[in-house]
C-alpha cells in the first residue's frame, strides 16, 4: 500500500490556498480599479476595437486582408481575431483588437486601408475604425448557473452525509468551496478572460471536485471497515487511503486536462486560428490543477482532522459506556 | 460461451459499432454526384465559439454609417453640402449623427449631447441585452458601437455542414431565425393591446401614425388610458408541450378585471382578435370568443423560436423596459467563428487524439481486454453523438468538454473495475471467479459516482440557462450512456474472452505463481 503523508501538512496545504486566494484576490482588487475588472473581460462581453474592411469584386480577400496586415504592420498595431463575413454588397473583414490598443493609430490605419480598398482607389470598398463596449447581459444565466450549482453541492453534502459519514460530508463541502475559491483566484492572476464558455468552465471544476470527493470517500469509506484499517491510527487509515485513490483520480484529471492541453497545443500550430479556444482551455487546466490539488492534498488532510474528533468522541462514547467504574460498582 | 457463439456476437457489435460509428462521423459524396450524406456528427448545432454568430448594427434614427455619408458626399454634389451641414461625425468617424438627433438632448455642445447619445444608447443595450438573456441563446452579445450605435450577435447554431458550406440549405433557415430573433428582440415602443374596431378603443400615438400611412390599418387601444400596461400585465413566459409552442401571458388582479371588460367589447365586435402591439408593429394576436376571466392565457406560436421570441420581448415591454430609440437595420451577417474559422475542425481532432491515446493506453495495459474497451467507447463515443444529434442539443466548447468528462468517467469506471479484478486475479482467483467479484466490489462507487452525475446533471439542465443548461443536458446523456455501456462492456469481455485458452494473457493480468506450482 502507497502512503501519502498529507494528513500531518494540513497547515501547509491551509497556508498555500490561503496564498493562492490572496494573491488573486490582491490582483484582482488591483485590477478592479487600474484595468476596469476583477476578473479579465472575454468574449462576448469584451470590449474591442475594430477595423471593418468591406470590398468586392474585384478586390479579393488574399488582396484585401494583404493590404491590411501591410497597414497594421506599418501603424505598429496587432489583431487578435479577424472575422470574415458576406454581406448583400459583396464582403467584409473585421479586424478585433484589445480595448488597450491605441485609437489613434487604428484610426491612422483605417484611413490608410479606406485609400487603398475605397472610392478613391476605384474598389468602391470601405474601411472604418470604430469602438466596440461590450454590455454584459449574462447576469440571469449566471444566477441561474450559481443556483443550480448550490442545488448540487447540497444534494452532494446530504447523499454524503446519509451514504458515508457527517464528516466526510462536511470535507467534500469544504472542497467545493475551496477548489472554486482556488480556480478563481487563479482566474484573477492570470487574467484568463471571463465569458460563457469559462462560467460553465467553473460549474465544471465542481462538478469534477464532486466525482473526484465521490472516488476519494468511497475508498475510504470500503478501506475503513476492514480490520487491518482499525488497528491504524486516524492519520494513516486517510493517508493509505488515499495512496490508493491518487491513481484513479489523477487518471480522470489527467484525462480532463490532456483534452483542455491538446486544444492549447493545437492552438500554437494554428495560431490565431482558435483564439478563442484559448481562453476558456486554459481556465479548464486552472480548474482541474485546482481539482487535484484540492481533492487530493487539501482535502483528506482536512478530514484526516476530522476523523480523528469524530473518532476520539466515539471513543470516548465507548468507554463512558462500558466503563470500569460501572463495572465494579454493578460487580460490588 | 462457444466459440461459434462467441464469434457471431462479436462480429455483430463490431459491424454494428463501426457501422454507428461511420454514420455518425463520415460525410462523403453520394455515387450520384449530386447528393451528400452528411454524418451525424456534422448535422449537429454548434455554438458560436465553433460556428460563428449572426450580427448587425442597429442604427437609431438620425444615424447613418461613414460609408453611406462618403458615398453620398462622393456621389453627389448636390447633397454633399446638405450633408456636412446635417451631419456630425462621431469620434472614430464611423458614423455620422444628425445635428438635429444631438440637439433633440438640450445638452448645449456637441460634446454633452454626443455623451448624452452614449448614455441613452448604453441604457437600450442594456434593455436589448437582457431581452437577450431570456430568450436562452448559449452565447449572445450586445455591444454600443462609437456611443451611437448597437451590435447584435447571436449564435447562427449552424450545423457543421452548413458552416463549411456543404448545407446550403439549413442556412437560410438558420439566419432567418436569427434575423427574426433580433427583429423583434430590439423592438422600440410601448406594449399596447389593439383591437380594429374605432368604438372600443382609444385614440393614441400609434393610430395617428397608422392614420398616416395609406397601407396601414388603423387600431385603437383597448385598455383604459388610467392604467399602465405594467398594471395589466405582469409578464410573459415561453411554453411548450407535446409540439406546441406558447406564450404565457400573465395579468394582474386590476389586469384581470381590465382584461375581462376588454375582451368582453373585443369578443362581441366585428374584429375579435386583441392584437398585441410594441410600438407601431404588431408582435401577437390574441382570437377573444368570450369575455376572458383567467389571471393567465396563452397565446399559441408557429413554432419555437418564434414563441420564444414574443415571450422575451412581451416580458420585456410590459416590465416597462421600453427602448429610448427606434432602432433599424440593413441585414443580418453571419460571418467565421471569432474563435477561429477551424475552430470545430480543430476541437474534433484534439477529441479523437484524446480517443486514440486513451485505447492506446487500454490496449498497452489491457491487450486484448484493451481492445474490447477500445471498442465499447467507440460504441459509447457514437452513441453521444447520435443522441446529442438526435435531441437537437447545441453543442458548445464547454458542451465538448462535459461529454469528455462523461467519456473520462466512462474510462476511469471500466478501469476501476478492471484493476479490481486483477487484484482478485492475484489472490490466486481464476478469471471469472475474479471478474464476478471484482465486479462486485466496484459496483457500489460506480453507481454512486453515476447516480451523483445523473442528479447534478438534472439539476443543471433543469436550473441552469444557456450553456450550462445544455452541459446538463450531454451530462445527462452521457452518464446514462456510461452506465448502460459500462455493463455492455463487461458483458462483451465475456463474450470475446470465451474462447480465449488464456484468459489470463487476453486480459494482460499475471497469475500469481504459488510455492506448490513451483
Amino acid at each position: 500500500m502507497n502512503k501519502l503523508n498529507v494528513s500531518s501538512k494540513m497547515h501547509l496545504f491551509i497556508i498555500v490556498s490561503a496564498l493562492i486566494v490572496a494573491v488573486g484576490l490582491a490582483v484582482g482588487l488591483v485590477c478592479q480599479f487600474v484595468a476596469g475588472g476583477f476578473f479579465g473581460s472575454g468574449a462576448g462581453y469584451a470590449s474591442y476595437k475594430s477595423v471593418t474592411v468591406k470590398y468586392s469584386l474585384p478586390a479579393t480577400y488574399d488582396e484585401v486582408s494583404g493590404i491590411c496586415e501591410e497597414i497594421f504592420e506599418e501603424n505598429g498595431v496587432g489583431y487578435y481575431t479577424a472575422v470574415s463575413a458576406e454581406n448583400s454588397g459583396g464582403d467584409q473583414i473585421e479586424y478585433r483588437f484589445t480595448a488597450s490598443t491605441d485609437g489613434d493609430a487604428l484610426k491612422a490605419a483605417a484611413e490608410g486601408i479606406d485609400e487603398q480598398v475605397g472610392i478613391a482607389a476605384g474598389l468602391l470598398g470601405s474601411a472604418s475604425y470604430s469602438e466596440n463596449e461590450g454590455r454584459f447581459g449574462g447576469t440571469d444565466d449566471m444566477m441561474y448557473a450559481g443556483i443550480a450549482l448550490a442545488a448540487a453541492v447540497v444534494f452532494q453534502f446530504v447523499y454524503f452525509a446519509i451514504r458515508y459519514k457527517f464528516t466526510m460530508a462536511i470535507a467534500a463541502f469544504v472542497a467545493d468551496l475551496h477548489n472554486l475559491l482556488i480556480f478563481l483566484a487563479l482566474l484573477a492572476i492570470t487574467r484568463v478572460q471571463i465569458s460563457v464558455s469559462v462560467v460553465a468552465v467553473a460549474v465544471f471544476a465542481v462538478l469534477l471536485t464532486m466525482v473526484c470527493c465521490g472516488m476519494l470517500f468511497d475508498k475510504m469509506r470500503k478501506n475503513f471497515k476492514q480490520d487491518s484499517y482499525k488497528s491504524m491510527p486516524s492519520f494513516e487509515q486517510v493517508d493509505v487511503s488515499l495512496g490508493e485513490a491518487f491513481k484513479p483520480v489523477t487518471f480522470v484529471n489527467v484525462v480532463l486536462a490532456s483534452a483542455f492541453v491538446l486544444v492549447l497545443v493545437l492552438g500554437l500550430f494554428a495560431g490565431a486560428g482558435i483564439f478563442g479556444l484559448f481562453m476558456p482551455c486554459a481556465a479548464g487546466v486552472l480548474a482541474v490543477a485546482a481539482c487535484q490539488y484540492g481533492c487530493l492534498f487539501l482535502t483528506p488532510a482536512i478530514y484526516s482532522r476530522l476523523k480523528l474528533r469524530a473518532d476520539k468522541h466515539a471513543a470516548s462514547k465507548v468507554s463512558r459506556y462500558s466503563g470500569a467504574k460501572k463495572a465494579a460498582d454493578t460487580a460490588e | 460461451m462457444g466459440k461459434i457463439k462467441s464469434a457471431v456476437i462479436t462480429a455483430i457489435v463490431v459491424l454494428a459499432t463501426l457501422a454507428l460509428f461511420l454514420f455518425g462521423v463520415v460525410s462523403c459524396d453520394l455515387s450520384d454526384g449530386v447528393h451528400r450524406y452528411n454524418s451525424m456528427l456534422s448535422n449537429i448545432h454548434l455554438g458560436s465559439e465553433f460556428s460563428g454568430d449572426a450580427f448587425t448594427t442597429l442604427l437609431p434614427e438620425g444615424v447613418i454609417t461613414s460609408e453611406e455619408y462618403s458615398f453620398t458626399v462622393v456621389e453627389n454634389d448636390e447633397k454633399a453640402a446638405e450633408y456636412e451641414e446635417k451631419y456630425v461625425a462621431t469620434a472614430s468617424g464611423a458614423y455620422y449623427v444628425e445635428r438635429d438627433l444631438l440637439s433633440s438632448f438640450g445638452a448645449g455642445s456637441d460634446e454633452a449631447a454626443f455623451e448624452a447619445l452614449a448614455k441613452q444608447t448604453a441604457s437600450d443595450a442594456d434593455i436589448i441585452s437582457a431581452r437577450f438573456a431570456v430568450r436562452g441563446y448559449t452565447s449572445y452579445s450586445v455591444g454600443v458601437v462609437d456611443g451611437c450605435a448597437i451590435k447584435v450577435s447571436v449564435p447562427t447554431n449552424f450545423t457543421y455542414a452548413a458552416y463549411s458550406g456543404v448545407d446550403t440549405s439549413s442556412v437560410t433557415g438558420e439566419i432567418t431565425y436569427a434575423s427574426n430573433a433580433i427583429n423583434y428582440l430590439t423592438q422600440g415602443g410601448d406594449l399596447t393591446l389593439r383591437n380594429n374596431t374605432r368604438s372600443i378603443g382609444e385614440w393614441d400615438d400609434v393610430s395617428s401614425a397608422q392614420a398616416a400611412d395609406e397601407h396601414a390599418t388603423t387600431t385603437y387601444n383597448i385598455i383604459d388610458s388610467r392604467y399602465d400596461i405594467s398594471d395589466i400585465i405582469s409578464g410573459a413566459t415561453f411554453q411548450s408541450g407535446g409540439g406546441v409552442y406558447a406564450v404565457k401571458i400573465n395579468l394582474t388582479k386590476d389586469g384581470m378585471e381590465e382584461f375581462e371588460r376588454a375582451t368582453q367589447a373585443v369578443a362581441s365586435s366585428d374584429d375579435t382578435y386583441v392584437r398585441f402591439y410594441v410600438g407601431e408593429t404588431n408582435i401577437i394576436n390574441l382570437t377573444c370568443e368570450s369575455a376572458m376571466t383567467e389571471s393567465s392565457f396563452y397565446i399559441q406560436a408557429g413554432d419555437e423560436e418564434t414563441a420564444r421570441n414574443y415571450a422575451a420581448l412581451v416580458d420585456s415591454v410590459a416590465k416597462g423596459n421600453v427602448l429610448a430609440a427606434v432602432y433599424e437595420f440593413d441585414e443580418v451577417i453571419y460571418g467565421t467563428s471569432s474563435s477561429g474559422a477551424d475552430a470545430a475542425m480543430l476541437t474534433a481532432i484534439a477529441a479523437l487524439v484524446i480517443f486514440a491515446a486513451l485505447a492506446a493506453y487500454a490496449v498497452a495495459r489491457y491487450r486484448a481486454l484493451g481492445a474490447v474497451f477500445s471498442l465499447v467507447a467507440l460504441l459509447f463515443s457514437s452513441v453521444m453523438i447520435a443522441v446529442v444529434y438526435l435531441t437537437g442539443v447545441t453543442l458548445t466548447l464547454a458542451g465538448v468538454f462535459t461529454a469528455l468528462l462523461t467519456f473520462a468517467a466512462f474510462a476511469g469506471c471500466n478501469f476501476w473495475a478492471y484493476e479490481a479484478v486483477r487484484r482478485e486475479t492475484l489472490e490466486g482467483r481464476t478469471i471469472p471467479a475474479s471478474v464476478k467479484l471484482g465486479y462486485k466490489k466496484t459496483l457500489s462507487g460506480i453507481l454512486e459516482i453515476h447516480i451523483v452525475l445523473l442528479v447534478i446533471s438534472v439539476m443543471l439542465a433543469l436550473i441552469g440557462a444557456g450553456e450550462v443548461a445544455a452541459c446538463g443536458v450531454i451530462l445527462l446523456i452521457g452518464t446514462l450512456a456510461s452506465y448502460v455501456l459500462y455493463w455492455f462492456a463487461r458483458f462483451m469481455w465475456y463474450a470475446v474472452m470465451s474462447p480465449a485458452r488464456d484468459k489470463f494473457k487476453f486480459c494482460g493480468f499475471k497469475r500469481e505463481a504459488f510455492e506448490d506450482d513451483e
